[in-house]
């Protein structure tokens, strides 16, 4: 849609009065104004590239640069370097709208061109070679920052394995989190779609399914070390007895312990819960 | 839960909790919810440097995790021409 300058002038004004003027900042003009600025630029550089035409990119793209927005516009625009959103204009804003785009355009096309960007339900069989190195970091940093940064990403997502392995809660929640986890890494998805993948791969699987996927993941990503005595605890815990129903834990549907809400409702909420016990963690070590 | 407060001109204000900083830093589509979220915690972080500099530190650890580097399409002032 061809929208005039004199609209976008005014969906800015609306936008700054919506986030600054109100009690509670809202950001539906702000949302207005990335869609319609951002759509355009993005239709016509995903059309230059083979593997992006469908719409399926351009909309991954545009979600992602509207989190951006909404969430980082205050600190990195409207009060940038000590300035006020008083003295910033509707251009300045578009300036710096394009910027944020085409950098994070350009980082996801490099990210997919290293094979790690494939969408979870129709993975193009053109994309590029998918046995290239999966990379965990700004794939633009100098060779011993890409190393350095490297381990310390697999150091971080060890430890965090390691702490997850060794917590006391349910397994089918420990489970969740280890098996989510083990796809957002490997698979380079964001959150939302990695407990929408698990949750179709697991949905008929037991739990000793979900075991053994996580040990074999974990293997074969080379990288992340587990203490083996922390494997050995968690699939030990998967060999008692469920009194409810008789059998083994570890023979139980993981579907049976999805709660009223639904199974993505559960697996978030489960995700969330040990997400909260590792950042406490890591507060009480910091 | 963190149940701090602190007074900040006069009111008192209560510290984001671990839950509302995770769920910020984690927000995957812009649902209502979302946007709540997104809302409330930056309103707070405007006048609570101690949450915003929390937020920040989460949100490095957990770019490490993801592999995005935010702050480098967010500052990145040598854009390419895009060549394909």
């Amino acid at each position: 849609m061809w929208v005039n300058k004199m609209d976008y002038e005014q969906l800015y004004l609306q936008a700054v009065s919506e986030i600054f003027e109100s009690d509670v900042p809202k950001y539906d003009s702000l949302i207005r104004f990335v869609e319609k600025h951002a759509k355009p630029y993005l239709k016509s550089w995903c059309s230059t590239v083979v593997a992006f035409k469908g719409g399926r990119h351009e909309e991954d793209i545009l979600q992602e640069i509207l989190i951006i927005v909404v969430k980082k516009s205050e600190k990195y625009f409207f009060f940038a370097k000590g300035t006020s959103y008083k003295e910033k204009s509707c251009d300045d804003f578009k300036a710096w709208l394009s910027r944020v785009s085409k950098n994070y355009f350009l980082s996801y096309k490099d990210k997919y061109d290293k094979g790690i960007n494939k969408p979870i339900d129709n993975y193009d069989d053109d994309s590029p070679d998918k046995t290239q190195e999966k990379t965990l970091i700004d794939p633009k940093a100098s060779a011993s920052d890409r190393i350095e940064k490297r381990l310390e990403s697999e150091y971080l997502i060890s430890k965090s394995f390691e702490l997850v392995f060794d917590l006391k809660n349910s397994p089918h929640i420990i489970l969740t989190w280890l098996a989510v986890s083990l796809l957002l890494v490997t698979e380079d998805l964001e959150r939302h779609e990695a407990i929408k993948l698990a949750h179709q791969k697991f949905d008929d699987a037991t739990l000793y399914d979900m075991f053994c996927f996580i040990e074999r993941s974990i293997e074969e990503l080379g990288w992340l070390k587990v203490d083996a005595r922390l494997l050995e605890k968690q699939k030990s815990r998967l060999e008692v007895i469920n009194e409810e129903n008789g059998f083994l834990i570890g023979e139980s549907r993981y579907s049976d312990f999805y709660m009223n809400k639904g199974a993505l409702y559960s697996m978030s909420d489960w995700v969330n819960r040990i997400d909260s016990q590792i950042v406490s963690r890591w507060q009480e070590d910091a | 839960m963190n149940c701090k407060t602190k007074h900040i001109e006069g009111e008192i204000m209560q510290h984001l909790s671990t839950e509302d900083i995770i769920r910020y830093i984690t927000v995957g589509k812009l649902s209502e919810e979302d946007l709540e979220v997104i809302s409330r915690v930056n309103l707070h972080i405007r006048d609570c440097r101690e949450c915003a500099e929390k937020v920040e530190a989460f949100e490095i650890i957990n770019g490490k995790l993801r592999g995005i580097n935010i702050e480098s399409v967010l500052v990145n002032e040598n854009v390419e021409e895009i060549e394909i």
